[in-house]
């Protein structure tokens, strides 16, 4: 008896001498997770050392929003805790925090600002310093795979594809066509492409609906008709995605066909396209695409994805640009559309420029040494 | 397993290319992508195979060389999938037995067709063949067996027709079979050598190279199977196939084209090296940029 007295006072001395140390903890997780948080989601321009308007009024709304979902949780761990600890009949200190709570909440939603974090900043830069018509770094290398007939690495930034063809082959009887080639496409992601990892990198209905327009793109790019009963296999992997993840699997895509030789009216070319504030922003990040930035557009946050091929290499046909491929996400209104077409258009030109040289340079590169 | 790391190669991969002298043949200029324009003055010039006409103007559908024949334009492919011509030797894979014919593939745009009656049956060639044959069809060829067969005619969608009526053509039986692009083997009159270091090599036209002991001989017995025993290979033969085989797809990494001279060149001056050294960057890049430079040193001389 004696010896469990003695173990039960130690238990209670170290308890004692514990706990302040243990809430300093707890305390100072709290506070670095608090300021990590609130300067990732806020601070952006780093060319003053002060704090901009717009990270200012950020900052405090992130506080005061962690703040509050820290009080919550707490209020709802105190309400909980004491019920599987204590018995039900017993008192809950909750009740005084409760009644406390509904004259404090008004007065806190009174005091918040409706100015929110634009995606242009006040210096006209965005996020990651980029100009709103400045497309990202494009960076590719050709024929890596070489069980493909063509293959493509393309980076856009920080959205990395790749992207191999296999045909035209006789494939399977119930794919063939007697007039022109089926076309097969496989958009697949890697699980830790995105910001949360994802179980499936293909087949849910998002992966689907990018194969499919991929696929009806490039029916209309590759000259079908020249290889009937075949089929022609594309596979776009993004092994990290960070916006415009379409865009740049049909960009791998013609330069992969391209490396593999297929008859095509031209190399296509796709940008994306956003709006904020009337003024069009090309080529997306994915912090720009997702709804995870607060924004103050009436219209909403529109994303246009538009593919036209074969920008014209002479004067002459200037002008002459072939849409194929439209895909709107979210709501966008009319009087933007011109805008942000053209911005589109403008955008595809650039790239396609880009994919040119490319493709030129790596087609010199592929002759046979001695070949005739 | 120890993984090593190297420094970078001492001859880059561009630097192969930047080779002027192995590729002066082609003309900068000419290189067209898909969708650009083949010429300036369109409307003295008829548009030939791998163009199309846009808005008046000429436009390549290929990524390829642009070439002239008098007032024609053509664009002709550098890389592409392998597409018959009557008279090729290819290596070939059997992939279905139906009636009458197997199915065979030979990485083209559609499977090659080898009809009963064009292979070498007991009886020459002037024997019949009946439905016994037909039933006997995959006790001569299974599926999954390799060939070597020459294709006999193109029919108008592209389909090959292949036939083995002649004793160097048949089942391939012990061998390495190394796959590179087509595009990298070069045509010449002969496409089965017996190399001088005891072995064989068929260099298939639709880029399937088949190193083997020795050139397939094809003798049928009276009940019609195809005579083949298995021999034990010996070790030197071996290591000499395996150190062809290394060759080829040294060529094939450094995209020089194979043809008997370059592979027996890449094989003399791989000679002071492993065999597994083949593979490595350093020692490859080296040895590539070496047999290019011997090669052109060769061509000059003829010239």
């Amino acid at each position: 008896m004696n010896s469990i007295q003695n173990i039960q006072q130690v238990l209670n001395l170290q308890i004692r001498l514990f706990i302040p140390r243990f809430q300093l903890r707890e305390f100072l997780t709290v506070y670095n997770t608090l300021s990590e948080r609130c300067f990732n989601a806020c601070a952006r321009d780093y060319t003053t050392s002060t704090l901009t308007k717009d990270e200012g009024s950020c900052v405090s709304q992130c506080i005061d929003k962690q703040m509050l979902v820290n009080r919550r949780f707490m209020l709802v761990f105190a309400e909980q805790a004491p019920k599987a600890l204590f018995k039900q009949g017993e008192q809950s200190p909750t009740e005084a925090i409760k009644s406390a709570k509904p004259e404090q909440t008004p007065a806190s939603q009174t005091t918040e600002t409706p100015t929110t974090m634009s995606i242009i900043s006040e210096h006209g830069f965005r996020i990651d310093g980029r100009r709103p018509a400045q497309i990202r770094n494009i960076n590719t290398r050709l024929g890596l795979n070489r069980n493909a007939e063509g293959s493509c690495y393309l980076e856009h930034g920080n959205t990395k594809v790749l992207c191999a063809v296999y045909g035209p082959y006789e494939g399977k009887a119930s794919k063939r066509l007697e007039d022109r080639c089926a076309i097969v496409c496989q958009y697949s992601t890697t699980t830790f492409s995105g910001l949360e990892r994802k179980n499936r990198p293909r087949g849910d209905r998002k992966s689907t609906e990018i194969s499919r327009l991929l696929e009806k793109a490039f029916e209309s790019v590759i000259l079908t008709e020249s290889f009937p009963r075949s089929q022609i296999d594309i596979f776009c992997e993004v092994i990290q995605g960070d916006g415009s993840n379409l865009a740049a699997c049909v960009n791998a895509t013609s330069l992969a066909l391209a490396d593999a030789g297929i008859p095509m009216k031209g190399i296509a070319s796709a940008a994306t396209c956003g709006i904020v504030d009337a003024k069009p922003i090309v080529d997306l990040t994915s912090r720009e695409e997702t709804d995870l930035l607060p924004r103050v557009t009436v219209s909403g946050f529109s994303s246009i994805i538009l593919l036209l091929h074969s920008k014209f290499q002479l004067a002459t046909i200037c002008g002459r640009d072939e849409v194929i491929l439209v895909e709107l996400q979210n709501r966008l209104h009319i009087d933007h559309l011109s805008v942000v077409m053209d911005a589109a258009k403008a955008t595809c030109a650039d790239v396609y420029e880009c994919l040119a040289v490319v493709a030129q340079q790596h087609l010199k590169a592929c002759a046979p040494i001695l070949g005739h | 397993m120890s993984i090593e790391i190297s420094g970078p190669p001492l001859v880059s991969p561009w630097m192969m290319l930047t080779m002027s002298d192995a590729r002066n043949d082609i003309d900068k200029d000419k290189i067209v992508i898909p969708g650009q324009a083949v010429c300036d003055a369109p409307q003295q010039f008829m548009r030939g195979h791998g163009t199309y006409i846009r808005d008046g103007e000429i436009v390549s559908s290929l990524s390829g060389v642009v070439q002239q024949l008098n007032r024609l334009l053509m664009v002709k492919t550098i890389k592409q999938r392998y597409a018959g011509e009557v008279g090729d030797v290819v290596v070939a894979r059997v992939v279905e037995v139906q009636a009458k014919r197997w199915k065979c593939d030979v990485s083209s745009r559609l499977h090659a067709n080898l009809p009963l009656g064009s292979v070498l049956l007991p009886g020459g060639d002037f024997r019949r063949k009946d439905v016994e044959d037909e039933e006997k069809m995959s006790e001569f060829l299974k599926n999954g067996e390799l060939i070597c067969a020459e294709v006999q005619q193109v029919q108008h969608d592209g389909t090959l027709m292949l036939h083995t009526r002649n004793n160097k053509y048949g089942k391939l039986q012990q061998g390495i079979l190394i796959k590179v692009p087509p595009h990298l083997i070069k045509k010449s009159k002969k496409h089965f050598h017996t190399l001088p270091y005891g072995m064989a090599v068929i260099i298939g036209c639709n880029g399937n190279v088949w190193v083997t002991p020795a050139l397939p001989e094809t003798t049928v017995e009276e009940d019609g199977s195809h005579v083949h025993e298995f021999q034990i290979v010996p070790q030197d033969i071996r290591l000499v196939m395996i150190r062809v085989a290394a060759c080829v797809r040294l060529l094939r990494d450094y995209s020089i084209s194979i043809f008997l001279n370059s592979l027996t060149t890449c094989y003399e001056m791989s000679q002071p090296y492993d065999i597994k050294e083949l593979s490595e960057q350093e020692t490859s890049s080296r040895l590539a940029y070496l047999i290019t430079a011997r090669l052109l040193q060769e061509l000059q001389q003829q010239k």
